[in-house]
């Protein structure tokens, strides 16, 4: 008996090490692929139902003075109209430019929209959500260093892994994510915003002769091989700035909740 | 027979999808609720070894396709563990008391944690990708408070359990009084 539970436990071994051994070399890929393509829609439901249980729970243990917010969103609001108008004005220019110099009709920007499945917080080193998992991979044209953005065209981080049907994104908040990136109306000042702690982004790398304001929008600069300009990063909450230092520094705050994604879109070049 | 293992299949690849998607979208510490090992100590302490195997092995596997780890480091995390506790469980924790599921517990959340990262840091190394940094303050308080976490909910369950059914020893021994016969 002690004989028969020995063959069956190296049995179970034998065939257990050729299972992973096959999953290694990729022999097992298509079996993969269908079982990913079964259950990412399954997956996705969980994470929906997860999420808003989180959203009720902050929703019920924020302590935010919602007035305060009102008010100063408000003021922000009639400032970002006043801009909005002088913009308008500039963008009607540049079209009628763009005519009159005979240029080609940039193309529209391709993407590819997917779910939020998951948080790959299975063995969760650090408590702050930094890497989503999303439903799309290498069959809808993902790889490995494209940008992802929220539904306002907002960059919410860089792709750091793609498999067939699913593919891993570090959040810009993480530090594993580098983004070459600009403030937006002044291009000469450019730095390197890598995210920090899973909380905020930290632009480095920045002359010193150039100013700083808070409130500045950083966006990328474009300079990235598959990252277009322009889109929009955060906002700089703080400046860094000493003397006796060759470079400066800037805290940005990004303009969405990391937590709430749902469904992103991967910007393909 | 096949009805039954595909009931299994079934079951447990939808544990390992709340799992990875429900558990893991939870506010604070409530995404470090580990179900699946949970599940696991349940079959162990019922002396359920080849029923554990079966499981650990698929929710491995189901972990490993959505994980970016190298393949099967999840899967071989799972099993190790299973053969670890139910070495323990046989030579040390002799009886099903709520103090036995508990030690049980602990010791398999941390063998998966530890092979999980001694797996996938090693080959990390080999293949020169990212490494999983752990050495700080923060990330061990993490991991006590979802040690702490778990073993209260083991807790609750296993009352649970005990309330439906009578297959535990109670946690202190009930002296009981003989009165001699005059």
């Amino acid at each position: 008996m002690i004989f028969s539970k020995k063959k069956n436990i190296v049995i179970f071994i034998a065939a257990f090490a050729l299972l992973v051994f096959l999953y290694g070399i990729g022999v097992l890929k298509p079996v993969e692929n269908l079982l990913t393509r079964i259950l990412n829609p399954v997956l996705k439901q969980f994470y929906i139902i997860g999420t808003d249980i989180k959203n009720i729970y902050e929703e019920q243990t924020s302590k935010y003075d919602l007035t305060k917010v009102v008010n100063e969103l408000r003021e922000e609001v009639m400032a970002l109209s006043g801009e909005n108008a002088k913009l308008k004005t500039v963008v009607r220019e540049n079209d009628i430019l763009r005519e009159h110099l005979g240029f080609l009709e940039r193309n529209e920007l391709k993407y590819v929209m997917s779910n939020v499945i998951s948080k790959e917080d299975i063995l969760n080193v650090g408590g702050q959500t930094e890497v989503i998992i999303i439903d799309k991979g290498e069959q809808n044209g993902i790889r490995r260093g494209l940008s992802a953005v929220n539904s306002q065209g907002v960059i919410i981080g860089k792709v750091a892994e793609a498999k067939e049907r699913v593919a891993k994104i570090y959040l810009a908040s993480s530090d594993k994510c580098k983004l070459a990136v600009t403030i937006l109306g002044d291009d000469d000042t450019s730095g390197i915003a890598q995210g920090s702690l899973g909380l905020v982004i930290k632009m480095d790398f920045i002359p010193q002769i150039k100013n700083l304001n808070i409130n500045d929008i950083v966006v990328s600069s474009g300079l990235e091989k598959d990252i277009p300009r322009g889109l929009v990063v955060g906002k700089i909450s703080e400046v860094r700035k000493e003397s006796n230092k060759l470079w400066q520094s800037a805290i940005i705050e990004p303009m969405l909740d990391m937590d709430e994604l749902i469904i992103v879109s991967v910007i393909i070049p | 027979m096949y009805l039954k293992i595909l009931n299994q299949i079934i079951f447990f690849s939808l544990i390992t999808l709340i799992q990875i998607g429900f558990v893991g979208a939870l506010p604070v510490w409530f995404s470090e609720f580990n179900l699946v090992l949970l599940i696991l100590v349940f079959f162990l302490g019922f002396n359920k070894l080849k029923t554990a195997l079966f499981w650990g092995a698929g929710m491995g596997i189901v972990y490993d396709l959505y994980s970016f780890a190298p393949s099967g480091a999840y899967t071989i995390s799972m099993v190790i563990t299973i053969f670890l506790a139910y070495f323990l469980m046989e030579n040390f924790l002799t009886n099903r008391s709520l103090y036995s599921f508990l030690v049980l517990a602990s010791f398999t959340f941390f063998c998966f944690e530890f092979f999980s990262y001694a797996i996938i840091n090693i080959s990390s190394l080999a293949l020169n990708r990212e490494f999983l940094f752990i050495f700080n303050k923060s990330f061990f308080l993490h991991k006590m408070y979802g040690l702490f976490l778990n073993l209260f909910l083991m807790s609750i369950f296993l009352y649970l359990f005990n309330f439906f059914s009578f297959r535990f020893k109670p946690v202190f021994l009930k002296k009981k009084k003989i009165i001699a016969a005059k």
